[in-house]
């Protein structure tokens, strides 16, 4: 037989999935601003040699369900849920320091005729604002358990372990909140006229919930034959005064008050908090957004600053590691896999995996501390605007760090249509994929040591960041005018608390975002980059006979030979140069010492010659080796399909390299970086340890086009940048809008509209700076 | 073609047999997964998580112009019609 099933249900942002993670010892990601949680999450809890399944619920305030994450509430509360059985006890997590609004849902839930248990969460809070609850008065009140805990801090725990398990097996609760004695006769009337098919609960919401999900669940199982019935039984409650959805509000507020009334007790005042103080400048309509881009250029300046030591490292490993495959392998297609395949293509991508992990904290700490909600706050004058409101805001924001749990955080959006409109523009928001690609080029071309001033890296990523933010909200305003026209909605947020971020949740995002990064670039980018190897290694053999493989090996040995000689030679003529002018201090004329200095002369011009002859071999081995690689990989099957695309990719400014990196990284942005790392890991310049983009940026501010002309231009780094900013190159993007759409018409409409809205960014972008340089 | 060439020939390419499997089976398995309409996505999210577009005048567009349960519409103070606190913040 299987395990009791306890379901954790409460009003959003009252620490539901704190306590799940408590009870289950389970790590889901938690979150200071409502709808963190949008899907169902199990967990098991065991107590004194009993276990029990905690399912935990996306927050809901009423269970008059409007936006899909509160339809799977009421679901799984009804049994309703597919592949889920109903709960045999609700856990109801209520906020001390709200309670009259939290236990409206609880009104609601006593009337499901399930066990309920309601803890009373985040008593300190309520006692810091001169609240305290009587929770033995209320349970006697509610006709339930009450029991305080403190969630966060694992207090109460034990207890209320005890108490569910307790409830399980427990009999139904008793009716909290009456209405009025018409509108119990219309439900009769109602449920007869049902012929009893649909469940007493379920009718009474049917009823209520004027245009709610119910009327949609009964229809699809009864059709349209009870509408005339109910529009009347409504019409009548109106003409009674009784009109609904109003009578179930004021019903269950004055029982509420009633409940509460001796259990509670209040300041008289409501203290100004701490909160209120810091939300008066957070929220305010200037400097409110003036804090906000503050806030913004901080954190990007410090994905900058703060990653490069590490970032460093990992690049010295990197090189480390390629040294160290090429002292103990003969050159040969393996060695090249090893080192210009994986090493450099999946390496290089791993080389940013600390400013990932920079970018994680600051949004763990934003969203852990309050601040999301009042960004989502200060944004919604601009989200009205264009049609939508500040609850579009939140998972613009979760897209930041990842647009498939953005697109995911669209479930708290009750609006159809504004729901459509924001899963279609979370893509253009910039993601964490992106990052590399952006850190890439603006550490190779915009950094200080390209002669830049010290905020303008921090700058530029805000500027794309807030480039896919401004575009978000111009294509949801032309589809909001047009394909998804309707009204905006009244936004109305809760505003939680400020605390201070928890570094355990912080701690928690950051590993979390970094072995996701790790798994990735060991599995999709190692394949993408192996596969892109193959590509541009086959066919390697030189027209007319021999192969290109043996052929840059020879001359990269030779080149290495010359340059490891320039210092040793540079070395030996110092000593010789000092040994010389050592001699001819003590030397007098005609003497044995004389001699031997005229011959030391002689030695240091033979010396200055080889020198010389090697400083002047250095650059002409160099462009050999660079036109031989220029040749192998024009002939490699992706130099030839690279040259097919040329012709489209050359009014961006990009040469066919480019173009077959965009192009590869289709399934996802990083492979770009990887890519490009495998195209031009051969013939790389010395790694720069200054430079924290090392090799590759360095190899990029000197590549050459086939026409001799520079690669990378500022105008060509900002076009790629642009197109990376606005395209859809994201696999699992375009698969989480087909399961969250259910159609293959949204996803493949976002791809070309966001690949034909990048093209012409970037172009424009080129265009314009060749025009301004 | 020397031995040592061979070998590695031979192990590059079975390495780039492997990689092409790998992303062949995990565009498989995502076509599974999302194209056959989610294996789990839609049992867990409920009907309604299917937005589809609808036509101006329908039942949705209408419903939405509604003052909800418990909720706030515009023309609602926040104490509501007679000094209840509103269900929703």
């Amino acid at each position: 037989m299987s395990n009791p099933t306890v379901a954790l249900v409460g009003n959003p942002n009252t620490g539901k999935t704190t306590l799940f993670n408590a009870l289950a010892g389970m790590n889901q990601r938690v979150g200071n601003y409502p709808g963190v949680t949008v899907e169902i999450k199990k967990g098991r809890v065991h107590h004194r040699h009993h276990a029990y399944e905690l399912l935990d619920l996306p927050g809901t305030y009423s269970l008059a369900a409007r936006s899909p994450d509160e339809m799977l509430v009421v679901e799984l509360l009804l049994g309703e849920c597919a592949g889920e059985r109903r709960p045999d006890v609700v856990l109801a997590i209520v906020d001390a320091s709200n309670l009259d609004r939290n236990l409206y849902l609880v009104t609601q839930v006593l009337e499901l005729g399930i066990p309920v248990v309601v803890a009373l969460n985040m008593v300190d809070v309520a006692a810091g604002q001169g609240i305290t609850v009587d929770h033995e008065g209320l349970s006697r009140r509610l006709g339930v358990p009450v029991t305080p805990i403190q969630a966060n801090r694992g207090k109460g725990l034990e207890a209320l372990k005890q108490t569910v398990a307790t409830a399980i097996g427990a009999g139904p609760p008793g009716r909290g909140a009456s209405f009025p004695e018409i509108f119990d006769r219309e439900l009769a009337a109602l449920d007869s006229h049902l012929d009893r098919k649909v469940p007493p609960f379920l009718v009474r919401r049917l009823l209520v919930d004027v245009g709610g999900y119910t009327e949609k669940l009964v229809h699809d199982r009864l059709g349209d034959s009870w509408t005339a019935e109910l529009t009347a039984a409504r019409r009548r409650l109106v003409e009674a005064g009784c009109g609904v959805p109003e009578m179930e509000v004021r019903s269950r507020y004055r029982w509420i008050r009633e409940a509460t009334r001796e259990c509670v007790r209040r300041p008289e005042q409501r203290p100004l908090t701490w909160t209120d103080r810091i939300d008066r400048v957070l929220t305010h309509p200037v400097w409110g957004i003036l804090v906000f881009l503050l806030l913004m250029f901080i954190v990007f300046e410090s994905i900058f600053v703060w990653a490069k030591p590490l970032m460093q490292l990992i690049s010295f490993g990197k090189d480390q590691m390629s040294e160290l495959v090429k002292s103990f392998m003969s050159p040969g297609p393996l060695r090249s896999l090893l080192t210009d395949g994986i090493i450099a293509g999946v390496g290089g991508v791993l080389v940013f995996l600390p400013q990932i992990m920079i970018l994680f904290a600051f949004i763990a700490v934003l969203e852990d501390c309050g601040y999301m909600a009042r960004a989502a706050y200060l944004m919604d004058r601009v989200m009205a605007s264009c049609g939508l409101n500040g609850k579009s805001f939140i998972p613009l924001l979760s897209s930041v760090a990842c647009a498939v749990p953005g697109i995911m955080a669209t479930r708290v959006i009750e609006n159809r249509r504004d729901r459509l409109a924001t899963i279609l523009v979370a893509p253009l928001m910039s993601c964490s994929a992106r990052l590399p690609v952006y850190a890439l080029l603006i550490g190779a071309f915009l950094s200080p040591e390209q002669g830049y001033a010290i905020w303008v890296p921090g700058v530029t990523l805000f500027g794309l960041y807030l480039l896919g933010l401004i575009v978000a909200t111009l294509v949801a305003l032309l589809l909001k005018r047009t394909l998804l026209r309707g009204e905006t909605p009244v936004f109305l947020m809760e505003m939680p608390l400020y605390k201070r971020p928890s570094l355990y949740t912080v701690w928690q995002r950051m590993a979390e975002s970094g072995h996701m990064f790790i798994i990735r670039a060991g599995t999709l980018i190692l394949a993408s980059m192996i596969l892109v190897w193959a590509l541009l290694y086959f066919p390697s053999a030189v027209p007319g006979g021999g192969n290109f493989d043996e052929l840059t090996s020879k001359l990269d040995d030779q080149l290495d030979e010359v340059r490891k000689e320039i210092p040793e030679l540079k070395e030996s003529l110092n000593r010789v140069e000092q040994e010389k002018a050592e001699v001819e201090r003590d030397a007098k004329p005609g003497s044995k010492e004389q001699v031997r200095a005229a011959s030391l002369g002689e030695a240091i011009a033979v010396m200055q010659k080889r020198l010389a002859e090697h400083e002047a071999s250095v650059e002409p081995l160099e462009e050999q080796l660079k036109q031989k690689q220029r040749e192998w990989k024009a002939q490699s099957w992706l130099g030839k399909a690279g040259k097919t695309i040329e012709p489209l990719v050359q009014p961006l400014g990009w040469d066919w390299r480019v173009g077959m990196a965009a192009l590869a990284s289709f399934p996802a942005r990083e492979v770009f970086v990887g890519t490009m790392g495998i195209i031009y890991s051969q013939g790389k310049g010395e790694a720069d340890d200054e430079n924290f983009t090392g090799a590759l940026g360095k190899t990029l501010q000197v590549e050459k086009r086939d026409d001799g002309g520079k690669a990378f231009t500022i105008p060509v780094v900002l076009s790629i940048m642009v197109f990376f900013a606005l395209c859809c190159q994201c696999a699992s993007t375009l698969a989480v809008i087909k399961r969250e759409t259910n159609s293959w018409f949204w996803p493949a409409f976002t791809f070309v509209y966001m690949t034909v809205l990048a093209y012409l960014g970037a172009l424009v972008v080129y265009q314009a700076a060749s025009w301004i340089a | 073609m020397d031995r040592d060439m061979t070998l590695q020939l031979g192990l590059a390419l079975l390495l780039v047999a492997a990689a092409t499997s790998y992303l062949g089976w995990t565009w498989w398995k995502s076509w599974r997964k999302f194209g056959s309409g989610g294996c789990c996505g839609k049992a867990r999210t409920g009907p309604d998580t299917n937005v589809t577009f609808v036509p101006s005048e329908s039942l949705e567009l209408k419903r939405d112009r509604r003052p909800d349960n418990g909720r706030l519409s515009s023309s609602q103070s926040l104490e509501g019609e007679s000094g209840e606190a509103p269900a929703r913040p």
